[in-house]
């Protein structure tokens, strides 16, 4: 009863697909949409950075650290925008800039007592959906507002001590997939419910531990890492009942392959993994291409990788 | 006059079933209740490093309390346990480095370690009701993070044998009376904690408890028919419940209202009572005693600090 209870360190790797907000087919997903920037974040620096999938033209977007750190990226509608948190007076809140890292304003309130985490952009783009957290409650709801902040709308109920984290709108809008934190007994597990927060239900066995959502393009298939608060997870894919479940990685105990996110085509992922690292100090970034062959490993002038999230080619 | 033999077994069956022999009498009678063994402070699988802690013993009635160990800060010694014929006591102290499990007798003497295991801390050890081996929780924390297995020793500190696998939190192991099995907490399966029941090998562990209650610390009632435990590991506001051995039949013992606790209970000899910690009662924090449905909560010793009890038969 007296020891403290560990929140896995988490945040936002949400997919956003501009050019799927009207439901398309997989195969039409696929031949529309090219895959272009991967935005990322490192948790020794907390900035925000964008980098081609071979490593080429890595950008450091922000330079607010230490002061403001940033962290928990999301892409917009056509890579066009990018969501973030960044931590102000000890507080976080949400911001939003353009992919080029100009034009940063803050979304959102300043309410006492709260927290916003998590970000992420509805796939037409109007809405953004995040975590707001009670901190003297230690509970986090999903809620929605508009992009200028207006029409705060609360989609899951605020429970002492559980945690509801890492929303993510599948591809057609219809529904959110989260994480949700010690409810029912459960450590961790994700759970789907429609966009107005009903019909909230699990997706997925607790031995999982899943965390971190991702949705596939053509909407069919959820992304998850695992051991959200153990070592050696790994990253999953499995059908939106939970079931059909399929081991993408099998990095090693005490190692760990972690937030994963799919391509805008959706035959790859990226992802970060601290396997080349023997003490477990790095994290590097990784891109498994789905078909076939190992993950490359994808050098980067930081190896503290954090949240990633893949945009489509603009233009 | 020979007796009839059918009618003198019958006799014979009769005054059996009626006038039991002094030792059937003894052994529905069970142990006499001793004294209760206490330590105060957290001495559990992510110990409080920070606390001093010592093994106590005291009458049922609260009065004669003995200090047996008298450990010099920081070093610690806590997690009693009396021996099934009540001579000895297990405990665990960080005497030489890492916590480790230590013997002495019931009245302090002799205080010498048990089992010698380096590279692991040792906690909440309990003795087989043979009294030839002790079952004890086996912790460290690679990179920082818990992780237990449970393991058995025999009563000399020979043939130390992990019975339980995986990289989970699993501790608090208490032998059945019949000495075949081993009931235990653990978040396995991805839950935040329940209480497994396994043969004393490890095999066949299975799930008594559902995950909502977040089940800990079990204890086997003497009979071997139910298993106290307590809820909310890990969470303000606990209570305590029973359960037939196969999980089945949960009934609620206490039912006290935060900030107070009632958690962490053992049974007396007799199976009539239960000692048991109480917290967030001012005035009153520290060693309880109840009957064993619940009533008649009393507490017997205030220590301010949790307390792990443990009631010994009379010798």
């Amino acid at each position: 009863m007296n020891a403290k209870r560990r929140m896995c360190s988490i945040a936002v790797a949400v997919l956003t697909l501009g050019l799927l907000t009207v439901p398309a087919s997989a195969g039409a997903a696929t031949t529309r949409v090219a895959d272009g920037l991967i935005l990322l974040s490192d948790f020794q620096h907390a900035e925000l950075y964008t980098v081609r999938p071979d490593g080429s033209h890595f950008r450091q977007l922000t330079h607010g650290a230490p002061q403001l750190p940033s962290f928990a990226p999301s892409w917009g509608p056509n890579g066009g925008h990018i969501v973030f948190v960044r931590n102000v007076n000890g507080h976080d809140r949400i911001y939003e800039m353009r992919a080029d890292g100009t034009r940063l304003h803050k979304v959102g309130s300043d309410k006492p007592n709260y927290n916003d985490e998590a970000p992420a952009y509805f796939p037409a783009g109007r809405l953004i959906i995040f975590s707001r957290c009670h901190v003297p409650n230690e509970s986090c709801v999903i809620a929605t507002m508009r992009r200028d902040g207006s029409h705060l709308h609360q989609l899951t109920r605020e429970r002492h001590d559980v945690t509801d984290f890492r929303p993510a709108a599948s591809p057609d809008g219809r529904f959110v997939a989260f994480s949700r934190f010690f409810a029912r007994g459960i450590v961790d597990q994700t759970w789907i419910m429609r966009r107005n927060g009903s019909h909230a239900h699990p997706a997925g066995a607790p031995r999982y531990q899943a965390y971190g959502p991702d949705w596939a393009p053509n909407g069919k298939r959820l992304l998850f890492s695992s051991n959200c608060c153990r070592l050696g997870g790994n990253v999953y894919t499995s059908d939106l009942a939970g079931s059909s479940v399929r081991k993408l990685t099998h990095t090693p105990w005490p190692y760990a392959t972690l937030n994963g996110t799919y391509s805008p085509t959706g035959t790859r992922i990226v992802m970060g993994s601290n396997r080349r690292h023997k003490n477990r100090c790095c994290v590097d970034m990784f891109i498994l291409p789905l078909r076939r062959g190992p993950a490359r490993y994808v050098p980067l002038p930081i190896n503290h990788i954090d949240q990633l999230d893949w945009a489509p080619r603009r233009g | 006059m020979r007796p009839i033999p059918g009618i003198a077994a019958a006799a014979l069956l009769l005054i059996a079933t009626l006038v039991p022999s002094s030792g059937a009498a003894a052994r529905a009678q069970g142990p006499r209740n001793g004294r209760i063994a206490y330590s105060v402070g957290a001495i559990l699988p992510d110990p409080d490093t920070q606390g001093h802690s010592q093994v106590f013993t005291v009458r049922p009635d609260g009065s004669g309390r003995r200090q047996l160990t008298h450990v010099t800060a920081p070093v610690q010694a806590g997690d009693p346990n009396f021996s099934p014929n009540g001579r000895r006591i297990a405990y665990v102290s960080n005497a030489t480095g890492r916590f480790q499990v230590w013997v002495m007798t019931a009245g302090g003497a002799h205080q010498h370690r048990l089992v010698v295991d380096p590279r692991r801390n040792a906690f909440v050890p309990r003795w087989a009701p043979d009294g030839k081996h002790l079952v004890f929780t086996r912790c460290h924390k690679p990179f920082g993070f818990l992780e237990c297995s449970i393991a058995t020793v025999r009563a000399d500190g020979s043939h130390l044998r992990v019975i339980t696998r995986g990289h989970w939190v699993n501790f608090d192991a208490r032998y059945a009376p019949d000495g075949r099995s081993i009931a235990y907490s653990s978040n396995r399966a991805g839950l935040v904690s329940a209480i497994w029941q396994a043969r004393t090998d490890g095999s066949a562990a299975h799930r008594l408890t559902r995950p909502s209650p977040e089940a800990f610390w079990p204890d086997y009632s003497p009979s071997g028919r139910r298993i106290l435990f307590t809820n909310n590991n890990d969470r303000p506001n606990s209570n305590m419940f029973t359960m037939r051995a196969d999980g089945s039949h949960v009934r609620r013992l206490t039912a006290v209202k935060p900030p107070r606790q009632s958690g962490f209970g053992s049974y007396s000899p007799d199976g009539q009572r239960i000692v048991f910690d109480r917290t967030g009662l001012p005035g009153h924090e520290g060693l309880g005693v109840m009957n064993a449905n619940g009533t008649h909560a009393h507490t017997i010793v205030q220590t301010g600090n949790l307390t792990i009890a443990d009631w010994g038969a009379a010798r």
